[in-house]
């Protein structure tokens, strides 16, 4: 398909000015010719359509100017080496690649186009395609991130440029963002490191590209100042002041749209010395590679000993701490070089570690100068050459850390404190103890009785230092020694003012700090205890009792009682799956709204049905009221085989088709079953009904079909009533967070927060922050609520055959239902009309069969319409495709791979085209018209390179025997061969020696169609059938035209 | 001439060097100081008075260092502007040599200087030489093209008010004017820096050669999405900027107008990632 590539790019580099430069490369076009490589520049042989460019951005192209560069690119007898994201079906060379220089022409955008075109795509919801760009892209989409981070941060200030313009000078207002700050240092050099080379490629000289944080440095710089001009600036810019000077000037130009300041040469002079001078707090820390740094080394604490040093032994005695000067490089806050070493060498530069401190001797003096001001004792340790450090007294110490350090890192310093300052149990803090609510008569004890989610909690806040719980008595005595820094047993504990004072607040809330919680409220608490709200840092939860045992069991860390299967269950369960379902009863006593998101094809269909089964049979036999499971149309049917298959005892109502129940008679059907299975879109349809009935539990498979919160199916299934509910899923729904909090939300209403907090104190700083602690956090809040299997877990992988068959059971479109009838009608007529040829009559049941099965999997197929399909416009028109597309986007979330046999190339052409457009995904394509040479490199790209499409389409013909094919672990049969057989072989692709995981092979049937049938008469007499079928499809037209019509006639 | 010389109006100009200090107190430190009282001992009141006036409305078009000492220009009453110079003797190398030795015995005083702030006690390295940092009357000489009779006229009054504005941004202006500047200094402290004056500074910036880099051109490094932001505005109204650096004596007031657009920026770029699809954009 195409991949764009985003370059931010200076005025060096193409004379238009800062800005960005964006190409794309187009995988459509046709096999590009292999003569690419003269000595000079030729124009890329495959690059995207100016017009292509500016509708996948939206960007109009009036307004953008185009432009044609030089880039260095990656080249080999092939031409330019496309980027790994591009999706395309041409012969690569696979020679090693040299650069070489490929013209290029795309879009030139200002740096205020640029900017606005970021904020609109980072503004987006759903993340924008990613199939569409390139690393260059997500990398410059990261730094906007970051850019948008030092906004937060209020990390800008004001400045005044000085530009060389000729003999003259000019002069700009401009606002810059501050890296000075340790935590910005290091994020800049990470940026750098992780720079692609793409991102540099405009460059006449390999040797001499742009510096990556020249570049970063330069972007940000335009991000902050057309963000501080276009975002709030205007219409300020009338309440400016008027006068003439130099500083009233530089402040409207810092608020206008124009940035020049055009006043004198004298004036601008003494201005910018007066500039200077104010802005020179911002460089006393250090320069751009490195800053001046401090580190404090408490007194050694332990007992005086022979081994020491005089020295050492004079400071322990005497708690004498040591302030160490340093200096530390940006780009790795681990890097450090004592002043000593500074002084010791000569010169401007001063080497070590690796790098270059220049000017280090007059940057360390500068900083310790200002530092000086601040602090005296690092004043009085100037008095004497070479300063290297300073001693300071416990008071002095406290000092540092507490008003020191914090201005010090304002200014840029770097500094190291010790290792227990501020850190947990170091501190005082508090802690918190939850157990169960004591019991008071007529109560019952938690865990023996079903009382669910109001059931309380006891809760009580606790003040600690260390390790200990500290009681008012004992705080008392320890502010009484009035020191901030401590020694308690052999270590440093930190007791300030601030500290104190909080508290003593603590103490004053004494009434709220015992109290009872629901159950639903403790395990929140119990989860995530520093949700909590005090001033104080929360450093422990500590469960007691049953409430703990209940909790551990919740969290899958304490064995589960196991039960037994109900009697009516007609089958026998993996051991993993008597895990589930009797996770999904004890969770259910609970009333605990929970997610089974096992993988694909671990049977969470048997789970949930034995689960209802053994509900039934826990209530006398008979439900009280029935439960109500939605699934996506496609599905319905299946559930519903499956059930007939394993609970037959539960009866169930299909409510489906057009001809489908309503009103009353529906309530009424309704009522006398156990189980109603419904689609998503019913749902809302017939919402009037349903939403009347009360239910006992509601059932979401494919519960991903919910994930938009707004929509009003979401809204409509939300407010259904019902006792239980339960969500299937097999996506790893713990990732997808808005669909993890609008599935929750379904499940226990308001336990994970507003949409609104949830965005906030979650999706952002995960998903935008890349913050591993909300991550963390909201993964102990869910993990209680969520059992995930998956295939390779040691202990399914032992419970599970290593090739399992799925029926894939899909429904046909109303569409192909009138095709099917009107076949099946036609040709039966004709048979019936035939009755003196037999060759003629088996040529019409051959013909007939051929369209029934062209039906089946498309009607595009059927109808010829190959040429003009369009697979953007193809709305849900064949049912097996239907399903086919959930099952990718499931299966391709885990990263697996995948066979696809159909025995028609027009079909397999149709989901090339529909799988590589609609879902965005690379595929192979094996058919009788690929060359042998060509059928080798596609078996080794699937089976050997790492960034190889996942999916591989092959003709049933041409690529169902001999090939090695051991990648894949799914194998999918989108039609049917009837013949076992041919299909085990075809199947034998993935599933043989060399294969390491388990294999699923989905067979696609098209329910109430001949498919079906055969299926069964298959499945029936297998041992027969290999005899009888054993050859093919002849012996079908040796059937009675009664048996025929029996065979093809569809059934609703 | 000198009958029609308080007739004719001074000639005003947008052009020149305003002072700072609008009323009273000119300078903000005392080492600036030091030098306005110097000059204020050997002038009279009346001319002081003028120059000060001047110096406020702009009279001064140029104030420029020059190998000597200071080149100028002020605007009076004739079309041409006046021809100021202003000589101070530099101080002989040997005597350069002691106080630097000095210096380097008590990094306090070139700290201090480097973090803007003239030492207290700095005349103290120039005792040791004999010499003082600051001139004496006969180290320094004044000229200028204007008709005035006195040695030290309200043009050259004028040019010293501005030009201890810029002490005050600048202590190490006086080290020049007496024949050191910071990097001499810094070179005699360190005496190989001299060697390597010859080498190319090292440039702002660390850069990789694309050469190597062919293996991974298309490929970002992890390291870009460990980069631990956070877009919780922090907790005060100011600007961090404003803790590091005091308002500015050219624009007192310059908070009043950068907070607001620091909140408002804040809450913007909050907005683009908590909102989805309603920034507003041209």
């Amino acid at each position: 398909m195409k991949v764009i590539h985003y370059h931010w790019v200076l005025d060096s580099q193409i004379l238009l000015g800062d800005g960005l430069f964006i190409w794309g490369e187009d995988g459509t076009a046709v096999q590009p010719k292999r003569d690419g490589r003269k000595k000079k520049a030729v124009s890329h042989n495959y690059q995207m359509a100016i017009i292509d460019l500016c509708e996948q951005l939206d960007l109009s192209h009036h307004t953008i100017q185009t432009h044609t560069t030089l880039l260095q690119l990656p080249t080999n007898k092939f031409g330019p080496v496309p980027s790994p994201e591009l999706v395309h079906d041409w012969d690569i060379d696979k020679g090693s690649p040299q650069w070489h220089p490929w013209q290029v022409t795309g879009l030139w955008l200002s740096p205020a186009q640029a900017l606005s075109l970021f904020a609109t795509q980072a503004s987006q919801s759903e993340p924008i395609k990613s199939n569409l760009f390139g690393a260059s892209h997500r990398f410059w989409s990261q730094a906007f991130l970051y850019g948008l981070h030092l906004l937060c941060q209020k990390q800008i200030r004001p400045t005044l440029v000085q530009i060389q313009d000729g003999a003259r000078y000019r002069y700009e207002s401009r606002w810059v963002p501050i890296l000075d700050t340790e935590a910005d240092g290091v994020r800049v050099g990470r940026l750098t490191a992780a720079m692609p080379p793409v991102c540099r490629s405009i460059t006449p000289v390999l040797d001499q590209p742009i510096p990556p944080q020249q570049l970063i440095e330069n972007f940000l710089s335009h991000l902050v100042d057309y963000a501080a001009r276009e975002w709030v600036l205007p219409g300020r810019e009338r309440y400016l002041p008027t006068q003439n000077d130099p500083a009233n000037a530089w402040l409207r130009a810092l608020f206008g749209r124009s940035v020049e300041i055009k006043r004198g040469a004298a004036q601008m002079q003494h201005f910018v010395n007066a500039f200077r001078s104010w802005e020179r707090m911002m460089t006393v820390a250090g320069n751009k590679r490195f800053r001046i740094a401090f580190r404090l080394e408490s007194p050694h604490v332990d007992e005086v000993n022979e081994a020491m040093t005089k020295s050492e032994k004079q400071h322990a005695e005497k708690s004498i701490w040591r302030l160490h000067y340093l200096l530390q490089a940006r780009d790795d806050s681990t890097a450090l070089l004592p002043a000593a070493e500074v002084w010791r060498q000569k010169g401007g530069v001063v080497e070590a570690l690796g790098r270059q401190f220049d000017r280090a001797h007059e940057l360390l003096l500068t900083g310790l100068g200002y530092v000086g001001n601040l602090f005296a004792p690092v004043q009085a340790s100037l008095n004497q050459p070479s300063p290297t450090g300073v001693d300071l007294s416990t008071e002095e110490a406290y000092l540092f850390l507490r008003q020191c350090v914090p201005q010090l890192i304002q200014c840029g310093f770097g500094v190291l404190t010790p290792p227990w300052w501020n850190k947990p149990g170091r501190r005082l803090g508090v802690r918190l103890r939850l157990g169960q609510k004591k019991k008071s008569k007529g109560e019952q004890n938690i865990s023996k009785n079903l009382v669910g989610f109001d059931n309380l909690v006891s809760y009580k806040w606790e003040l600690s230092l260390g390790d200990e719980p500290l009681s008012q008595e004992e705080f008392d005595a320890l502010v009484a020694l009035k020191s901030p820094l401590l020694q308690i047993r052999g270590q440093w504990v930190q007791l300030d003012a601030t500290q104190i004072e909080k508290a003593i607040q603590f103490w004053q809330k004494q009434g709220e700090l015992e109290g009872a919680v629901s159950l639903m409220d403790g395990l929140r608490l119990g989860l995530d205890g520093d949700s909590a709200t005090h001033d104080l840092p929360v450093e422990e939860v500590i469960l007691e009792g049953e409430f703990k045992q209940w909790l551990d069991q919740l969290q899958h860390d304490e064995a589960l009682h196991e039960l037994a299967p109900p009697a009516g269950l007609q089958a026998t369960l993996r051991p993993y799956q008597t895990y589930g379902y009797s996770w999904l009863h004890f969770t259910n006593r609970w009333r605990m709204g929970v997610i089974l998101a096992d993988d694909m094809g671990l049977g969470k269909t048997i789970q949930t049905l034995t689960f209802l089964q053994q509900q039934k049979e826990e209530q006398g036999g008979h439900f009280t009221s029935p439960v109500l499971l939605i699934c996506p149309t496609s599905v319905v049917t299946n559930w519903d085989i499956e059930r007939r298959k394993f609970t037959p005892n539960l009866t169930a109502l299909v409510h489906q088709g057009a001809d489908r129940l309503k009103g009353q008679a529906l309530t009424d059907a309704v009522n006398s079953v156990d189980l109603v299975l419904t689609s998503f879109a019913l749902i809302r349809r017939d919402n009037d009904v349903l939403s009347k009935i009360d239910w006992q539990g509601v059932i979401l498979d494919e519960a991903q079909n919910i994930k938009n919160a707004q929509t009003k199916q979401a809204q409509i299934i939300r407010q259904l009533s019902a006792d239980f509910r339960l969500a299937l899923t097999g996506t790893p729904v713990e990732n997808r967070l808005s669909e993890l909090w609008s599935i929750m939300q379904f499940l226990n209403p308001g336990y994970l927060g507003s949409q609104k907090a949830f965005r906030k104190n979650f999706v952002l700083p995960i998903e935008k922050e890349q913050d591993r602690n909300a991550a963390e956090r909201l993964r102990r809040l869910t993990h209680p609520f969520i059992l995930r299997r998956v295939k390779t877990d040691p202990t399914v992988i032992s419970d599970l055959p290593d090739k399992q068959e799925l029926k894939v059971y899909c429904p046909l479109t109303a569409e192909q239902a009138t095709l099917y009838e009107a076949v099946v009608q036609q040709s039966i007529q004709a048979i019936e009309d035939e009755t003196e040829s037999g060759i003629k009559r088996k040529g019409i049941v051959l013909s007939m069969l051929m369209q029934l099965k062209q039906i089946c999997n498309h009607p595009a197929q059927y109808l010829h319409q190959e040429d003009s399909y369009n697979p953007f416009e193809d709305n849900g028109r064949s049912g097996k495709l239907n399903r086919l597309d959930m099952l990718l986007e499931e299966i391709l979330a885990s990263d697996d791979r995948i066979l696809i046999f159909s025995q028609f190339t027009e079909m397999a052409g149709l989901l090339q085209q529909y799988i590589q457009n609609r879902l965005g995904v690379r595929t192979l394509y094996l058919h009788g018209g690929v060359k042998p040479k060509k059928r080798a490199e596609l078996v080794d790209r699937f089976q050997n390179d790492p960034n190889g499409p996942p999916i591989f389409l092959l003709s049933l013909k041409a690529g169902g025997t001999g090939l090695n094919l051991t990648r894949a672990n799914h194998v999918f049969h989108f039609d049917r061969w009837w013949n076992p057989a041919v299909e085990n072989q075809a199947t034998d692709r993935a599933f043989r020696i060399g294969q390491t995981k388990n294999v699923l092979v989905h067979k696609f049937v098209c329910t109430g169609t001949l498919e079906e049938k055969i299926d069964q008469m298959i499945e029936e007499k297998k041992a027969l059938a290999e005899q009888v079928i054993g050859s093919g499809e002849g012996w079908l037209t040796e059937l009675s035209t009664a048996d025929l019509r029996n065979l093809v006639q569809l059934r609703g | 001439m000198s009958r029609y010389y308080n007739a004719k109006p001074t000639i005003e100009r947008d052009d020149g060097i305003k002072a700072k200090s609008k009323r009273g107190q000119f300078t903000k430190n005392w080492w600036a100081d030091r030098w306005l009282k110097n000059m204020e001992k050997v002038m009279d009141k009346g001319r002081l008075q003028r120059g000060r006036r001047y110096a406020r409305k702009g009279q001064v078009i140029r104030l420029d260092e020059v190998a000597e000492g200071l080149a100028a220009r002020v605007q009076g009453s004739t079309r041409q502007p006046y021809k100021i110079e202003i000589k101070i003797s530099t101080l002989p190398e040997k005597a350069w040599q002691q106080v630097v030795a000095m210096l380097a015995e008590r990094p306090l005083f070139i700290a201090q200087l480097l973090a803007g702030e003239m030492p207290q006690n700095i005349e103290d390295a120039f005792q040791s030489a004999n010499v003082s940092l600051y001139p004496a009357g006969h180290e320094i000489t004044h000229k200028c093209s204007c008709p005035d009779y006195a040695t030290v006229c309200k043009h050259i009054a004028a040019v010293h008010y501005i030009l201890a504005e810029r002490f005050d941004e600048d202590p190490f202006l006086l080290f020049r004017l007496r024949g050191k500047n910071k990097n001499d200094i810094m070179e005699v402290l360190n005496p190989y820096a001299q060697i390597d004056m010859g080498q190319q500074e090292t440039s702002e910036w660390e850069n990789s050669p694309l050469d190597e880099q062919i293996g991974r051109f298309w490929l970002m490094g992890e390291e870009a999405q460990a980069l631990d932001l956070s877009f919780d505005p922090p907790n005060e109204d100011n600007m961090p900027v404003l803790k590091r650096l005091d308002a500015p004596d050219f624009l007192p007031q310059l908070a009043e107008w950068i907070n607001p657009v620091s909140e408002e920026l804040s809450q913007k770029a909050l907005q683009i990632l908590l909102n989805p699809n309603q920034t507003k954009n041209e």
